[in-house]
C-alpha cells in the first residue's frame, strides 16, 4: 500500500466502488450460501441418487445465477459520497437506504486486504465509529488512491476540536516515517508460536467437525452406520482394536497438531506491531488475509498478557489490547499479538501505562477465599461422582478409569485456579490474574471503568464473602469471592477514583 | 488488609455523601429509597401470569397421553407429587417476590446512583453520573397500568453494565432522569 500518493478527488459527485468490488459482493455471498448449503453437497457427493445429483447442479446453477445478478445490481446501487462534512452511502437493492456518518464520528479508518484484495490490486476500507451498534461502515473494494485520498480528506477535514486529539492520525495516513516497528514476529518465532499453540482446541474442532458432517448425513436420511459397516468389517476392527485405536490417537494428535500449526501460521504470519505518533499502536498480520488493526491508547481498555502450560516452557506471550468498540465486547476489534517476550510487554506497558507502569510492582497481590476452590470442587464432584458410580456399576473398566483420572485432573485444575486466581490495586491501576495450568493477567486503568456491581449469593454471604464485576467498555473484569468489607472498600475506592478523576476513559 | 489507597487523607478534598430525597439526610449509611408499593402488583401479576402457562402444560401432560406409558404407579406418585410441587411453587412465589420487593431500592449520591436487588442472590450495581451515556425511561403494558416506570441508565459498558430501576412513579423517574442528566452534563463540562 503506498499511501504516500494521495491525491485530491472530488467527492462531492456520487461515486461507485473499483469494479471488484463486484466480485467481493458475489464472492461474500457465495461464501454464505456454500456454508448453508453444505450438507446437501455432501450428501450429493457421497452416494445420492444421480436424479438428485441433477436436479441439485441446476437449483445451484440458479443459486449461483441469482448471486451474480444480486451482486452486479447491488453494485451498481451503491454509492458514495461526501457532502459538507459528512459522509453519505446510498446503497440497497430492493429497498434503497441512506447512511449519514459526520466526520466526528469516525474514529479511525483501517485498511485491510485479503487474498482477493491483493489479487485485484484494491483495499477495503473499514470506518470505526463511536456510538450506537451497527453504524460500522465498509466499502469493500476501493482503489489505493481513491481510498487514501478519501481517508486523508476525512481525517483533515473533522472538526478542529477532535482534528487537535487526532491529527497525528491523519498525519499518519500520509506517512510510514512516523511508524516505529517495535515487534516483528520473525519465522522461527512463528513456527515456535505454531508449536506452543492450544492443540486441545485444534482436537475440539475437528471432533466438532466431525459429529457435524455426521449429524448432518443423518439428518439427510443417510444412515451412516450401516454405510460404515459395508465399508468396515466388524470384526477385523475388533480384533485389531487396541492398535487401531492407538493409530487413531496418534494421527488425531498429528492432524490436531497441524490444524493449529496452519492457523498459527495463516493468522500471525509475518505479525508486526507498530508504534504510531506516540499515542497508538497498529497490529498487521496474516499470510492470505493481511490485516491491519489500529488502536489509539485512549480506546484502549483492557490489557491482557496469557500463556498455556507450553508457552510457559517456550517463555512466549500471547497479548489481547481490548478496545472500546461500539459493540461493547467484541473480540474481532481487539489487537492480539502472539509470540512476545517479556521485555515486549514491558515495552508496551511503558508506552501505555507511562509513568504508571511500576505502580503496581509496589503494592501486595491478595488471593480470593479458598470458598472459590471449594465451590469448583464441590460442582465437579457433583457431575463426576455418578458418573462414576454409575460405570463402576456397569463394570466398564477401561471408560472408569479414564473418567476417574479426568476427575482427578479437574480437581487438581480447581486447586490451580485457586492459586492463580489473585488480584492486586494501586493508585491507578488494577491487575487482576487469573489461569489454571498456564496462567493470564488483565491490567486496567482504573479510570477505565463504567460502573460497577456487588454480587452475593446465599452461599457466599454464610461465609461473608462477595463477588465484585467492573464493567468497562470492552468487556468486564471479575474479582470473586473476597471477604465482603473488602469488596465494599474496593468498590469505594474504584468509584473514588473514577468519580474524582479528570482524564478521559475514551 | 488493602495496600496503600486506602489512606483517608487522599479521599480528604472528595466528597460522595448522599442526596437527600424527601428523607432526612444521611451521610454514613446509605439509606435506599424503595420502589413504589404499585409495583409489587406488576411482580406478582407477571408470576401469576408464569404460573398460568407453567398449569396450562401441567394440566396437557395430565389429561395428554404422554404419561401412560409409564407404569400405574409412577402415574399415580406423578398425580400427588406433581400438584404438590405445583402449590409449593406458588407459596414459593409468594414469598419470594414480598422478600424480593423489600430489598429493592436505590440511592442517590453526589456523584452516583445505586440500585439493588435480590433477596437471596443479592446485588447492587453502582453508576458513576461521569460514566452515564443516556438515561431512558420504559413502560411496558403491565406497568402501564398500574402506573409505573423504569428508569434506565445506560454506560458504555454494554448491557450487563446497565442500571435499571423498575417501579418508580412517572414523576420520580422524570426528576430523577432530569438530575442525571444535569449531573452528567456537569461532570462533562468540567473535565
Amino acid at each position: 500500500m503506498n499511501r504516500n500518493e494521495a491525491i485530491d478527488l472530488d467527492f462531492s459527485i456520487p461515486r461507485r466502488q473499483s469494479y471488484a468490488a463486484i466480485l467481493m459482493i458475489a464472492y461474500r455471498l457465495y461464501k454464505v450460501l456454500i456454508r448453508q448449503l453444505f450438507p446437501f453437497l455432501i450428501v450429493v457427493l457421497f452416494g445420492g441418487s444421480s436424479k438428485k445429483g441433477d436436479m441439485l447442479m441446476y437449483f445451484a446453477g440458479a443459486v449461483a445465477l441469482f448471486g451474480g445478478i444480486y451482486s452486479i445490481i447491488s453494485f451498481f446501487k451503491y454509492f458514495f459520497y461526501i457532502k459538507e462534512d459528512k459522509l453519505i452511502v446510498k446503497k440497497g437493492v430492493f429497498k434503497q437506504s441512506t447512511l449519514e456518518i459526520p466526520f466526528d464520528r469516525i474514529q479511525s479508518i483501517n485498511f485491510e486486504q485479503n487474498l482477493l484484495h491483493r489479487l485485484l490490486n484494491v483495499v477495503k476500507l473499514n470506518m470505526d465509529t463511536a456510538g450506537s451498534a451497527g453504524s460500522e461502515l465498509q466499502l469493500n473494494a476501493l482503489n489505493h488512491q481513491m481510498a487514501s485520498a478519501l481517508s486523508a480528506h476525512i481525517l483533515e477535514n473533522r472538526s478542529a476540536e477532535r482534528a487537535e486529539t487526532l491529527s497525528a492520525e491523519g498525519t499518519i495516513q500520509k506517512s510510514k516515517s512516523q511508524k516505529e516497528v517495535i515487534f516483528h514476529l520473525t519465522i522461527p518465532q512463528l513456527l515456535k508460536v505454531g508449536v506452543t499453540a492450544n492443540h486441545l482446541r485444534s482436537g475440539g474442532l475437528i471432533i466438532f467437525f466431525f459429529f457435524w458432517i455426521w449429524d448432518n448425513l443423518t439428518e439427510m436420511g443417510l444412515d451412516v452406520e450401516e454405510q460404515m459397516e459395508d465399508y468396515v468389517p466388524t470384526e477385523e476392527l475388533l480384533a485389531t482394536s487396541l492398535i487401531a485405536i492407538g493409530v487413531v490417537m496418534v494421527l488425531f494428535m498429528i492432524v490436531a497438531f497441524m490444524i493449529s500449526l496452519i492457523r498459527t501460521v495463516l493468522k500471525y504470519y509475518d505479525l508486526k506491531m507498530y508504534r504510531q505518533s506516540d499515542d497508538g499502536f497498529v497490529v498487521e498480520s496474516g499470510l492470505l488475509n493481511r490485516r491491519e488493526h489500529a488502536a489509539k491508547d485512549a480506546k484502549i481498555q483492557l490489557m491482557t498478557w496469557s500463556q498455556n502450560l507450553l508457552q510457559k516452557w517456550g517463555s512466549i506471550y500471547q497479548m489481547k489490547l481490548n478496545q472500546a468498540s461500539s459493540q461493547a465486547v467484541n473480540d474481532k476489534r481487539a489487537l492480539q499479538v502472539a509470540g512476545m517476550t517479556a521485555q515486549n510487554l514491558d515495552q508496551v506497558e511503558s508506552y501505555l501505562f507511562k509513568d504508571r507502569i511500576n505502580e503496581l510492582s509496589e503494592v501486595a497481590r491478595y488471593g480470593v477465599h479458598s470458598y472459590y476452590r471449594y465451590k469448583k470442587m464441590f460442582w465437579r464432584t457433583i457431575f463426576f461422582v455418578p458418573l462414576i458410580g454409575g460405570l463402576y456399576y456397569l463394570d466398564k473398566q477401561t471408560f472408569l478409569i479414564c473418567v476417574v483420572l479426568l476427575y482427578i485432573i479437574m480437581m487438581i485444575s480447581a486447586h490451580l485456579s485457586y492459586k492463580k486466581k489473585t488480584y492486586a490495586l494501586s493508585d491507578n491501576l488494577l491487575l487482576i490474574t487469573g489461569g489454571t495450568w498456564g496462567s493470564s493477567a488483565t491490567k486496567m486503568l482504573l479510570h477505565k471503568m463504567q460502573s460497577v456491581r456487588l454480587l452475593q449469593t446465599p452461599f457466599q454471604r454464610r461465609r461473608g464473602l462477595a463477588s465484585l464485576v467492573l464493567h468497562t467498555a470492552s468487556g468486564a473484569l471479575r474479582i470473586p469471592d473476597i471477604a465482603y468489607e473488602q469488596c465494599l472498600m474496593l468498590k469505594n475506592y474504584l468509584l473514588y477514583r473514577v468519580e474524582s478523576s479528570q482524564e478521559e476513559w475514551l | 488488609m488493602l495496600p496503600r489507597p486506602y489512606l483517608p487523607s487522599q479521599m480528604e478534598s472528595f466528597s460522595n455523601t448522599q442526596v437527600a430525597l424527601e428523607t432526612l439526610p444521611k451521610v454514613d449509611n446509605l439509606v435506599f429509597q424503595p420502589l413504589e408499593w404499585r409495583y409489587r402488583k406488576v411482580l406478582v401479576i407477571i408470576r401469576v401470569f408464569t404460573l398460568l402457562v407453567v398449569g396450562v402444560l401441567i394440566g396437557l401432560l395430565f389429561v395428554g397421553h404422554s404419561i401412560e406409558p409409564l407404569p400405574e404407579q409412577a402415574r399415580l406418585g406423578l398425580f400427588y407429587v406433581v400438584p404438590v410441587l405445583y402449590l409449593l411453587y406458588i407459596l414459593w412465589s409468594y414469598v419470594s417476590i414480598t422478600k424480593r420487593y423489600a430489598h429493592m431500592g436505590y440511592a442517590l449520591r453526589e456523584q452516583d446512583i445505586l440500585y439493588r436487588s435480590g433477596w437471596l442472590w443479592k446485588q447492587m450495581t453502582t453508576v458513576p453520573f461521569n460514566r452515564v451515556q443516556h438515561v431512558s425511561i420504559d413502560q411496558g403494558p403491565v406497568e402501564r397500568r398500574y402506573n409505573v416506570s423504569k428508569l434506565k441508565v445506560f454506560t458504555a459498558g454494554g448491557g450487563a453494565s446497565d442500571l435499571v430501576i423498575p417501579g418508580l412513579d412517572p414523576t420520580t423517574a422524570n426528576d430523577l432522569k432530569e438530575f442525571i442528566v444535569k449531573k452528567t452534563l456537569a461532570s462533562d463540562e468540567q473535565e
